[in-house]
């Protein structure tokens, strides 16, 4: 890993990053800004993962991270910026897989399979299932226009330009506070079991009260549509 | 060993491409997979801090991070759950999905 000392370039990479996607979001010209800006964005993507990169000294961790890494922020930037519904929901999932990949990198292997199958699986279908039912037959005004682009994403840049400044000068270095001690087993510190004693004993109400919600939650949905006439 | 900063700098990435995609994208249904995008990151940060923060003094490690993460998974499928029937709800009612149909009570 290289060091984190000179930050500054992460200033411009989010600078170009926000260029492009400025250019990127729907409504903006007609096919050509787009694309150059795609390629802007494509490029500061590609350079902020080689420099994660760049500091490789031993084994694959950085290799996977890297690409993990790659694959979630570009199906993030993809996904806010495609005009067809439908897609956003599928770069929605490729954003889950490389998220849950990046949690099996901290040998979190539970929570993992559980974003997949929870994500992927439930919540995606939810959300997919509502498009559907919307029946949107063409593309509509509200799809292929932005709402201010320009503010929203100043006030990412922003917001993202503080939490650089926070991450890489008063974060860097932090984590040696608590170094991990020699002789602890790290492979197994997310498997199912550790976790399930964690949430049985420490959070047993907690648990509880969230089944409490899930069902508050399904009695509350069906309450909502009970009184919906639908015309099919 | 990957520094806890970059996963850190990643989760905030794809917090504020969400927060970005929420205040930008007209679609009630994109908006709500935008916040979805947002507890992404989220979980991220989590389960980094828990990985390299949570060293518990007898030898054993903390999983608050993730135990955390377990119930915002629960809580992010409650909001789908019900986000959805609501923005059902509204859609049959006025045939549109853009947010800006629903703007009655901006002064």
């Amino acid at each position: 890993m290289e060091s984190l000392s000179n930050y500054n370039v992460y200033f411009y990479f989010m600078i170009a990053a926000a260029i492009g996607l400025f250019l990127m979001m729907p409504g903006r010209g007609k096919g050509k800004l787009g694309k150059i800006g795609a390629l802007v964005s494509g490029i500061v993507l590609v350079a902020f993962i080689t420099k994660i990169f760049k500091g490789d000294q031993d084994g694959n961790t950085e290799f996977f991270f890297s690409l993990f890494s790659g694959i979630a922020l570009f199906s993030a930037v993809m996904m806010i910026t495609q005009k067809k519904t439908i897609y956003c929901a599928l770069f929605f999932v490729l954003t889950i897989i490389a998220v849950a990949l990046l949690l099996m990198l901290q040998s979190a292997e539970f929570l993992c399979v559980a974003l997949i199958m929870i994500y992927g699986g439930a919540i995606l279908v939810t959300y997919i299932f509502a498009l559907t039912l919307s029946k949107q037959e063409k593309l509509e005004d509200y799809d292929t226009k932005a709402r201010s682009p320009f503010l929203a994403i100043f006030v990412g840049g922003t917001l993202m330009m503080g939490m650089i400044h926070l991450l890489l000068t008063v974060g860097a270095g932090t984590n040696e506070i608590q170094a991990i001690p020699e002789g602890m087993d790290l492979a197994l510190f997310g498997s199912a079991k550790e976790l399930g004693r964690e949430l049985f004993t420490k959070h047993m109400l907690a648990i509880q009260l969230s089944g409490v919600l899930l069902l508050v939650a399904a009695v509350g949905g069906i309450a909502i549509v009970k009184h919906m006439k639908i015309k099919l | 060993m990957i520094d806890v900063t970059y996963y850190l700098l990643v989760g905030a990435i794809l917090v504020v491409l969400g927060l970005i995609g929420f205040v930008t994208r007209r679609n009630l249904i994109l908006m709500f997979l935008c916040t979805e995008l947002i507890f992404q990151g989220v979980i991220l940060t989590l389960v980094g801090f828990n990985r390299y923060w949570l060293i518990e003094t007898d030898g054993r490690h903390g999983l608050e991070g993730q135990a955390f993460t377990v119930f915002l998974l629960v809580v992010a499928a409650a909001e789908a759950a019900l986000a959805m029937a609501l923005v059902m709800i509204l859609q049959r009612q006025k045939h549109t999905l853009d947010s800006l149909a629903y703007a009655e009570m901006k002064g």
